[in-house]
């Protein structure tokens, strides 16, 4: 039986050549997106397939809550340092614990300058523990495997960054100076970290390094060590090999960790550990879910849609070819089948289609990830498909759409009279004539949704580019080697480059701008109790004449002046005096202040941290557009006067004199400081880096819109096709009583336009709580207005009817006779 | 071998109700040959749909072989039609994307015969209808006559108590009809009873019995009722 139900249908597909390739290509089209997708989900899963521990390890996880229940930070990998000490002493069982921290500075993006004789760039080093080599079993090509770090000076080089830096593997011994200050004498050298891992020196790695140095505390300073509030480090903790920790009770015990050791004063933490396999996935998924968004999710879904229209359409095209063997359905009931072996045939048939869709999908997925590859700068591999997980996937990937898209066709067939199928003129009655338009008005809705999606993330890429044009009038360059890397006062370096007249201002800053991580979460309070109502705000560091290098207009006060006790050193968080500090426009709003002057000399606490900081508004400038995301969580920005750790150099020049300019900060940097490497960027370049990852995803959204969109007009086109073939006869009868054609071709593409109409409307709401979300996690976030939506309707709406119009208007310039005849 | 008795059929819409059988009774008996016959519309393939089982009356006993089978759910109806009905149309109603073979073979893929068994099984009623050298042909590759011979052999193939025909001879010549009718004599004098709807009357003429329908009612005659 079952070789009677393949033959029948390998024959009925040879049969209907066209429309099985369509099926064909429709779904293999919404299984690709899936596939890839789940290629490059797994290989996020992959973690650690080099980690020989993998399943053992864990990463110790912090999230930080004030009193007033505001969540400064989510839960990250990323957590206090203090937690080191009191896990040792909590979990002796524990194999190892090791600590894993970027030495540079954050504002930097974790980058510092090197030096060794002639040679010198910039690297990233990471502050580790000694356990931290045997945690990842990293290689020792050369030098000390025991104990490199002896002494408290050693440091430990990649192969590459050796290669890369000195030109040569053999570098044993060689003296290195991190940041100009910092000696170090390389006592090992290890072999790269094998990918797939959080670590690396690429890009793509969470904790990157091309230096490994000590965890040196005192260098660190013990306000650090002790800070429960500052998360900087990862912590790795290794289960007992023998079972004498489960993870269970670790994580049971990590429940109350932050209550039994974290100050009361300081707000409250949550610990718990994630698997290191899990760190890469995690890490992805936080770039947004602090608005709730998660990328895994998120593409899930967006795939899901895609495939989910592709299962629609595939559901609706079957059908309708189905229907049109109506007459050979009965025949087969009238000589002995059952309505189950008729389901079964027609699942069969679309399981066949099913598995042929899945191997040109996987065909196209294996095409498409070099392309994924570079699109995404992703390292996807084809190995990801001998994985028993993939085809487990696949395995139930296939059968979901079996189910979906086969029973619908399955269900419609089995249900057929003989007597009517054998004596109808048309098998479109009853469910029959509803249920592909509702099918058809689905797959509309997904891609309506997508349509409004789209237009969201264009709309919003388009906003966060004008910030460009801000950027592109006040042309600025960005040194982003740290001046404390470099043996010159701030001072004379602004002086000295303030003598070129290409050179209009030069001021400081504690981060570089659009670099990510921009700056301190600072929050405020009218009062000093920790129950009262506080905002929080972005602290940002900078040095002098700032506001006017960066192009910030004075809205009321003052600014900052060197010499009117604004300068804030490190004595100054004692809480001792009242510290002066500008805020923007937004953050006097948030404040409940009517106008900026209605905020100058407001007194401010700062929160949750004691001893809580007095602070006094002496200025309020306009809001400024200096990062994409809202990283910390707010829309306002206080300024504090700290020009000794505002570590890099913004200089503003003449938009006609950029040659100028770069020539004399270079000859200046020179001058002042030989042999310490010079790092620059252009605003607009930075910009373009920080923005690229937007870029992104609004290539990944039109790529999947477009996706859906092509198989949803696949679907119109062939309903199309089969409405205008089903109603020949009564166009005939319609021309006969006195229609034109034109008349009969308005009547056809205003019946295709409703379903596609009604299901935009249906996908507004759905498309609102998207994009709601996804805004939510943009710094200027764009107005979601109805133009949006009417665009998305209207294009949706133009471009499918473009689609039925030839087969509309064929229909529409029928012969009655020959129609009449025929049918 | 079949009774029914004050069998109605009626076809309803949102407005409208139609009558297309109205309190008929009828008997026949095993090894009848029974041709029903009335003009366009009384009811006649309405009757023979319910005889063979393709239909459901809306009210009235349908009794084959002494069982009710009213109560019968659509697999049962299924086995019942499967085992004992072979059925025979005016337009053939042969699969034009299989071969005569497979066509003919087809109730017994569905009666789950072994593979050799039926393809014996359906050598041997090719060759009974004289179309064993077509086998491998398609329908539309067959001449009219020829595809209502296989029509016939799929009727027969799994040796049914009843066939039942709806106007067999209605789209062939004289000689083509002759011999189906031919044909369906053959299998009746071998056991089988055959129903018959037919607009001619010398087919009619080759019946035992004569059933005339009007206006969904058995009448004794056309002339008389007439």
């Amino acid at each position: 039986m079952l070789w009677h139900y393949l033959g029948t249908a390998l024959h009925n597909l040879r049969r209907h050549r066209l429309a099985t390739l369509t099926h064909i290509l429709g779904l293999a089209l919404g299984l690709s997106c899936f596939v890839l997708s789940f290629t490059f989900i797994e290989s996020l899963r992959e973690g650690e397939p080099n980690l020989p521990n993998a399943d053992r390890t864990f990463v110790l996880t912090q999230d930080l809550l004030i009193h007033n229940a505001a969540k400064v930070i989510p839960a990250s990998p990323y957590v206090t340092l203090a937690a080191y000490d009191y896990l040792r002493a909590d979990f002796p069982q524990l194999e190892a614990v090791a600590r894993a921290m970027p030495a540079g500075l954050l504002g930097n993006g974790g980058r510092m300058s090197i030096t060794s004789g002639d040679k010198g760039g910039f690297v990233h080093d990471l502050f580790v523990d000694p356990a931290f080599l045997k945690t990842f079993h990293l290689k020792v090509l050369a030098g000390d495997a025991n104990d490199p770090f002896k002494g408290g000076t050693g440091a430990v080089i990649t192969e590459r960054a050796a290669l890369r830096i000195f030109g040569t593997r053999d570098v044993l011994g060689r003296r290195v100076l991190f940041s100009s200050k910092y000696p170090a004498v390389i006592t090992a050298v290890i072999a790269d970290v094998a990918q797939p891992s959080h670590l690396g020196d690429s890009d793509r790695a969470i904790l990157q390094f091309d230096f490994l140095t000590p965890m040196d505390v005192k260098l660190l300073g013990p306000e650090a060590v002790g800070d429960w509030t500052s998360p900087a480090t990862f912590i790795y903790l290794v289960l007992p090999a023998n079972g004498s920790l489960s993870v269970a009770a670790l994580r049971a015990s990590l429940k109350t960790f932050g209550e039994r050791h974290m100050p009361a004063s300081t707000g409250h933490s949550n610990f718990d550990v994630v698997p290191v396999s899990q760190v890469r996935r995690i890490m992805m998924d936080r770039q947004v879910v602090d608005t709730g968004f998660s990328i895994v999710t998120s593409l899930y879904t967006l795939d899901a849609l895609v495939l989910i229209v592709a299962c629609f359409n595939y559901a609706n095209l079957a059908t309708a070819l189905a229907l049109r063997r109506a007459r050979e359905i009965a025949l087969r009931k009238i000589v002995g089948a059952k309505r189950r072996q008729l389901v079964l045939q027609c699942l069969i048939e679309a399981g066949l289609v099913g598995v042929l869709a899945l191997i040109v999908a996987v065909a196209m997925t294996l095409a498409l990830i070099p392309l994924f590859n570079v699109m995404f700068t992703q390292a996807l591999r084809p190995t990801a498909f001998v994985h028993a997980r993939m085809w487990v996937f696949l395995a139930g990937l296939i059968f979901s759409v079996v189910m979906l898209a086969g029973v619908y066709p399955a269900w419609t067939l089995s249900r057929l009279q003989p007597v009517r199928a054998l004596r109808a003129t048309s098998s479109r009655t009853g469910a029959g004539r509803y249920i592909p338009r509702a099918l058809i008005g689905l797959q509309f809705m997904a891609t309506g949704f997508l349509v409004i999606m789209l237009l969201v993330v264009q709309g919003q890429n388009h906003l966060m580019r004008a910030a460009l044009v801000g950027i592109a009038r006040n042309p600025t360059l960005v040194v982003t080697t740290p001046i404390s890397d470099t043996p010159v006062d701030m001072r004379t370096l602004r002086a000295r480059l303030l003598e070129s007249p290409a050179v209009e201002s030069v001021t400081t800053t504690g981060t570089v701008p659009w670099s990510g991580g921009c700056c301190w979460v600072f929050i405020v309070s009218h009062s000093q109790d920790p129950a009262a109502k506080a905002i929080q705000s972005a602290g940002n560091r900078i040095g002098v004449d700032y506001f006017q290098t960066v192009g910030l207009k004075l809205l009321a006060g003052r600014t900052f002046r060197p010499d009117s006790g604004d300068e804030i050193t490190t004595d100054d968080f004692s809480g001792k005096r009242t510290l002066n500090v500008v805020i923007d426009q937004e953050l006097a709003r948030q404040l409940g202040y009517a106008s900026p002057a209605a905020a100058l000399n407001a007194s401010l606490f700062r929160q949750p941290y004691l001893p809580r900081l007095p602070l006094r508004v002496i200025g309020v400038v306009e809001s400024a557009a200096n990062r994409l995301t809202d990283e910390v969580g707010s829309r306002s920005d206080l300024y504090l006067f700290t020009p000794k750790y505002a570590d890099f150099t913004i200089i503003r020049f003449r938009a006609d004199q950029v040659g100028e300019a770069v020539a004399h900060l270079e000859k200046t940097w020179k001058a002042l400081a030989p042999g310490v490497p010079l790092e620059r960027s252009f605003m607009d370049q930075r910009f373009e880096d920080a923005y690229a990852t937007f870029g992104t995803v609004s290539a990944l959204a039109t790529a999947l819109t477009v996706c859906a969109f092509i198989i949803a007009l696949m679907g119109l086109f062939g309903m199309a096709v089969q409405v205008t073939n089903g109603r020949l006869r009564e166009i005939g009868v319609r021309k006969t009583l006195g229609a034109k054609s034109r008349r009969i071709f308005t009547l056809l593409l205003l019946d295709f336009s409703k379903p596609v109409v009604l299901a935009n409307l249906i996908a507004w709401p759905f498309a609102t709580l998207a994009a709601r979300a996804y805004l939510g996690m943009f710094f200027t976030p764009m107005h979601l207005s109805p133009l949006v939506y009417l665009a998305g309707l209207a294009s949706t709406v133009v471009i499918a009817t473009a689609v039925v119009c030839g087969q509309s208007w064929r229909a529409a310039r029928a012969q009655p006779a020959e129609v009449l005849r025929y049918e | 071998m079949i009774t029914l008795t004050g069998v109605s059929k009626l076809y309803r819409t949102t407005d409208l109700e139609t009558t297309a059988l109205n309190e008929v009774n009828i008997q026949i008996g095993h090894g009848e040959f029974v041709a029903i016959m009335g003009p366009s519309g009384c009811g006649k393939s309405t009757l023979l749909n319910i005889v063979g089982l393709i239909d459901s009356p809306t009210s009235g006993r349908y009794l084959l072989d002494g069982e009710d089978i009213g109560r019968y759910g659509e697999d049962q109806l299924t086995d019942v039609r499967m085992n004992n009905v072979g059925f025979i149309f005016q337009n053939f109603n042969l699969i034009d994307d299989l071969t005569v073979q497979e066509n003919v073979e087809l109730p017994l893929v569905y009666q789950n015969m072994a593979r050799a068994a039926r393809r014996s099984r359906v050598r041997e009623v090719l060759e009974l209808v004289g179309l064993q050298p077509r086998a491998r042909h398609k329908p539309t590759q067959l001449s009219g006559g020829q595809q209502q011979r296989v029509a016939v052999a799929r009727a027969v193939v799994c040796d049914p108590k009843l066939i039942v025909a709806d106007e067999p001879t209605g789209n062939l010549d004289t000689k083509n009809g002759e011999d189906v009718m031919d044909m369906l004599a053959t299998l009746n004098e071998q056991g089988a009873t055959i129903v018959m709807v037919t607009h001619s009357p010398s087919h009619a003429g080759r019946a035992h019995r004569l059933i005339n329908l009007l206006d969904g009612r058995v009448v004794p005659s056309l002339r008389a009722a007439i």
